[in-house]
């Protein structure tokens, strides 16, 4: 009945910072979210926490875009060649061409594959979750996520 | 052949790689204010029921199995319609009783409180919501139990009731008190020796003093079951109070 609450906060801190491209803002977006599902009494006690905690985190996330959509495009610009230039997020050397041939994959993908990709095999939301999240058949997340993942699996053969 | 069955082998080996892939190209930087926020973090309010089902988890199996074997013992004796069932009975209520009361010493026993103290709910609750539980499962069992007295002998199922409550309740007062005024692990065995010597008592009486049980003594019965209702109230409230003290004493 209970989620391990900060397991989930790195989930959901990841997803958000996926959405805004920015850690102070991801990092707040998350904690608001938390702050938001506990003032409410609709879902706790009837096994949909996790539904709801991404449903509120997500459309946090577009408010913040839309409010702050200049500061975001030009702090996340600044941060993310800061991150890449100090390594932060890099990933383990042996892994690193993968990763890379990877990220690159990713890109040629659009904005709601990349959002599936991360919530089904990354934060391993469960498809039913998902499926209410983003407003689709249970049937049909699950064909567009194998066939995202044959699709990235081709792209790292080649 | 061998190649299709080679890929056949090494598919899964590669799409754990891919996700693994994934996990590291989807990577944020470290979130720089967790710690901070689950210290203050107001954790989830959980309804008085949702806490009573938590805990039920909790209460030892052996608790629930002795209250199942009174109930089993009953039906035997009311299946042979003996009419010693009531005192038989009626000796094992104080030990139902201490199931009850072993609950509120277990922490001590233990020397689990402060730990207990430091966690997400206050032992109090916790205590309250597993007493409770027994409470309720007790007073079930003594539901089923006085028709099964009434039964093979001539009481009523209310004198049944009272007669099997009153040792009851003298067990659970005595022994709060005992847990309340009795440090450490020695009050388990004080509950453990109030149980026996009342469960004795309710023997003895049977043989000694048999008029006790007879309808001149009914209206004795009942005002000391109402006396002893009120002095298990003050007790709990008493045990509820003391757990604040100390609760007030460990911050």
């Amino acid at each position: 009945m209970f989620m391990d609450f900060k397991e989930q906060y790195n989930k959901l801190y990841r997803y958000c910072y996926f959405k805004l491209r920015h850690r102070e803002m991801a990092e707040d977006v998350t904690q608001e979210t938390f702050l938001r599902f506990l003032e409410s009494d609709r879902y706790k006690d009837t096994g949909k926490s996790m539904q709801y905690l991404y449903t509120i985190a997500r459309n946090l996330c577009i408010d913040t875009y839309r409010r702050s959509r200049f500061q975001i495009s030009l702090d996340s610009e600044k941060e993310i060649s800061a991150l890449d230039a100090k390594s932060a997020v890099s990933p383990p050397q042996d892994n690193l061409v993968t990763t890379l041939t990877l990220k690159a994959a990713l890109d040629t993908l659009s904005e709601e594959e990349r959002e599936l990709i991360l919530l089904r095999y990354v934060n391993e939301v469960p498809i039913n979750i998902i499926s209410e999240l983003v407003g689709i058949s249970r049937f049909a997340v699950y064909r567009k996520t194998n066939r995202l993942l044959k699709q990235l699996e081709t792209f790292l053969k080649e | 052949m061998n190649d299709k069955k080679k890929h056949r082998l090494t598919r899964p080996t590669e799409r754990a790689q891919v996700k693994q892939a994934l996990r590291e190209a989807f990577s944020a930087p470290a979130p720089l204010r967790k710690e901070e926020f689950f210290q203050d973090y107001p954790l989830p309010p959980i309804s008085t029921f949702s806490l009573m089902v938590t805990q039920t988890g909790y209460i030892p199996k052996w608790t629930w199995l002795f209250s199942l074997g009174v109930f089993v013992s009953g039906l035997l004796y009311a299946g042979r319609m003996d009419p010693d069932t009531l005192w038989m009975l009626s000796a094992l209520a104080p030990f139902i009783a201490m199931t009850l009361i072993s609950e509120n010493a277990r922490s001590k026993y233990y020397s689990m409180t402060e730990l207990e103290m430091s966690c997400r709910f206050f032992l109090k609750s916790i205590l309250l919501a597993r007493m409770g539980v027994l409470a309720l499962s007790h007073l079930v069992l003594l539901c089923l139990l006085a028709p099964l007295v009434h039964l093979c002998s001539d009481y009523t199922i209310l004198q049944a009731g009272v007669y099997l409550l009153v040792p009851y309740l003298l067990t659970v007062v005595l022994g709060l008190w005992a847990t309340r005024k009795i440090p450490h692990r020695e009050s388990l065995l004080a509950c453990a020796c109030i149980a026996g010597t009342i469960s004795c008592l309710s023997i003895l009486s049977k043989f000694c003093f048999s008029a006790l049980w007879s309808t001149d003594y009914w209206n004795g019965w009942f005002v000391t079951l109402l006396l002893l209702l009120f002095f298990c109230a003050w007790e709990v409230r008493k045990t509820v109070k003391q757990m604040e003290d100390a609760r007030w004493n460990f911050s």
